[in-house]
């Protein structure tokens, strides 16, 4: 009942059609034509959008919703967050347990992302990131009591994100160990089947798991502190969006955080 | 490592049905908690404590036996017989107090080899073991442990971790007595001061009345939160509730503290403002406090997003690589031009800010004297704090 590896596939999503016309030639002899018409158009027109039911939809503050190719997060969803220079020798480097893990801006955004769903009331839970500031993830919006943490579940972190998967909305997970690639296909098969949205911060060993949407934070640059004056203001990040269901990369501008500790949209 | 633990059981006050069962062990618990601290009750009858400190002060675990066999044999006739045991982990620790034995340490995991896989209460587990030939701890021990997770998932895992004494929790091993009176509240933590009590806290219904039961009885044992509010869950929505099943499950296999929930309150340095207190389930949450009283001393905002409860060891120099300090006048010393921390490859820092000094009491409760400072090395900026020329990163904003 705890195993990742519960040995039967995910259901797979009912695939949308892709013309209008299949549809209507499966089902307009069953029901009357011209509800069937109208519907069938909705639904025809949806399919050719690629729009995914609501339901399936979890919402992000505004300033996001363009990072993602639904505009939202997706129920069953693996989201790989990458933080600036994830691949280059970070300051602070190491296996994802070290602070920073030689990305920056990763665990940031990974909280803005949180923040809509926990305002909405869904539950969100954090594995593996000691010290997470509240201050930080209250001023992005996340809603703490509907925030769960699990700061050091060392090499345990499969077992229990997959436990948390299972009644969680939304795990987000830094890996203590490198993930090895059954690990990784098996948890996202079982976020999938839950429908729950897995965000994996991979730090600076690699998610082994092409995922459905990977936002890489590039470069950053802090207004409001020069050298000697002023404090840490503002962060203009750039995220870049790749992944299986994005589409050609996308590149957005943030501000995250903003000067009162929120995020914002850039103006690049 | 696991912790060593003495476990104390007592078969014949193991009723849980039985007031009179249930105030002779809380007597035994209390007796033993005179001569022991960190005395937590496991199951009805079954008590456990960590051994290391005491076992030194005592003179040895066998000595720390001897002290707690004593003590219950103090209180008198009517208690039966105590098993009193040590090892590694709770689950070898019961296994041992059953027997009456101390393991050695590091010699749990042969001591457990000999115990049957039914040990573990797992049926559909020891059934497919069964099939290979392994019918034994040690024989499931042996397996490696890899392999285990491929082929038996994370209930194989958590039997196996069992089996190598790499764990010693296993779901089901305790079990928490109800509280027995409802106007009884289980006393705040004093440490933790700020946890709000709510006065309206619904009660366990199915808890009987125990008439016989004095009042001074009712809630002896501080129980851990989560435990403390039957019932509570009644009005939570779907999500809640299948949050808290899955949370809850994560806490039977890491134990109470693996989990928590993030509060806010007043203080100057971002580790003074938050506060960590274990999962007290969904809509409850540390009441945040007065967060937004400009405190002197206090970073403006934003906050960072990391904030290292051990801070890191740092070194700051300037461009002639000489050590960048603060002055007693509460300026630096020499612009700050690289940053190492903890002896990692030297950063050029960028951009800086401070120093802001500040005079406050940190973790040993005394006055000192530091001063805080954002830097700024390419992406990555940090709050670093420093005392006697000394750098730490405090903070991270990732």
């Amino acid at each position: 009942m705890f195993d990742i590896d519960s040995g039967h596939r995910a259901p797979r999503t009912p695939r949308a059609p892709r013309t209008g016309r299949t549809l209507q030639a499966g089902r307009a002899d069953r029901t009357g034509a011209a509800e069937t018409g109208r519907s069938l158009a909705f639904l025809a027109e949806r399919a050719r959008a690629g729009v995914p039911s609501a339901a399936r939809l979890v919402p992000v503050v505004p300033a996001l919703g363009a990072l993602l190719p639904d505009g939202a997060l997706r129920r069953g969803q693996t989201v790989v967050v990458n933080g600036a220079g994830a691949r280059g020798a970070g300051q602070l480097g190491g296996a994802g347990g070290a602070p920073g893990g030689g990305a920056a801006g990763a665990v940031s955004l990974v909280l803005a992302l949180l923040a809509g769903p926990t305002t909405a009331g869904a539950w969100a839970a954090v594995l593996g990131v000691p010290g997470l500031g509240a201050i930080a993830a209250r001023d992005l919006g996340v809603h703490l009591p509907h925030l769960v943490l699990v700061p050091d579940p060392g090499h345990l972190w499969p077992e229990l994100a997959a436990t948390l998967i299972d009644g969680v909305d939304i795990v987000a997970v830094r890996p203590a160990t490198p993930p090895g690639p059954v690990v990784a296909r098996r948890m996202a098969a079982r976020a999938r089947d839950r429908r729950t949205v897995l965000i994996v911060l991979p730090g600076r060993s690699a998610w082994p798991e092409p995922p459905d949407v990977c936002l890489t934070v590039g470069p950053c640059r802090w207004e409001g502190i020069e050298a000697g004056a002023g404090h840490l203001g503002r962060r203009e990040v750039v995220v870049a969006t790749t992944g299986r269901r994005a589409g050609t990369g996308r590149r957005h501008t943030l501000w995250l955080p903003s000067s009162d500790g929120g995020v914002d949209p850039g103006e690049g | 490592m696991l912790e060593r633990l003495l476990v104390v059981h007592c078969p014949e006050l193991s009723r849980e049905d039985s007031g009179v069962s249930r105030r002779a062990f809380l007597r035994v618990v209390r007796a033993v908690e005179d001569v022991c601290p960190w005395v937590t009750p496991v199951r009805p009858g079954v008590c456990a404590l960590p051994a290391r400190g005491p076992a030194r002060y005592f003179g040895g675990e066998t000595a720390l036996v001897d002290v707690v066999a004593e003590t219950i044999r103090s209180l008198g006739a009517g208690y039966g017989t105590a098993g009193i045991g040590i090892a590694d982990g709770l689950f070898a620790a019961l296994l041992a107090a059953q027997d009456g034995l101390v393991v050695p340490k590091r010699g749990t995991a042969a001591f457990l080899a000999p115990f049957p896989l039914s040990m573990l209460g797992n049926a559909d587990l020891a059934t497919a073991l069964a099939r290979l030939g392994i019918d034994t701890l040690g024989a499931f021990a042996a397996l490696p442990a890899r392999h285990v997770f491929g082929r038996f998932g994370t209930e194989g895992v958590a039997g196996h971790d069992i089996a190598t004494a790499r764990s010693g929790e296993l779901p089901g091993l305790r079990v928490h007595p109800p509280r027995a009176r409802t106007h009884h509240r289980v006393p705040a933590d004093p440490d933790m001061p700020d946890m709000p009590v709510d006065p309206d806290m619904p009660v366990d219904p199915d808890m009987p009345a125990d008439p016989d039961m004095p009042a001074d009885h009712a809630v002896p044992i501080p129980l851990p939160p989560e435990s403390s509010q039957p019932g509570f869950w009644g009005g939570t929505d779907d999500a809640g509730v299948r949050a808290r099943w899955a949370v809850e499950r994560v806490i039977e296999r890491i134990g109470d503290h693996g989990v928590v929930t993030t509060g806010i309150r007043g203080g100057r340095g971002p580790a003074d403002q938050v506060r960590f207190a274990p999962w007290d389930g969904p809509g409850r949450s540390p009441r945040p406090l007065s967060t937004e009283e400009p405190w002197p001393g206090r970073l403006p905002p934003p906050a960072p997003t990391l904030v290292h409860a051990d801070p890191l060891p740092a070194a700051v120099v300037d461009a002639r690589e000489e050590h960048v300090a603060v002055s007693g006048r509460g300026l630096l010393t020499t612009p700050p031009d690289r940053l190492s921390i903890a002896g990692r490859p030297w950063a050029a820092i960028t951009l800086w800010a401070g120093p802001w000094p500040a005079e406050e009491r940190w973790w040993s409760g005394s006055r000192r004297r530091v001063a805080r400072m954002q830097v700024v090395t390419g992406d990555h900026a940090y709050v670093l704090i420093t005392e006697h020329a000394s750098w730490w990163v405090e903070a991270t904003y990732d």
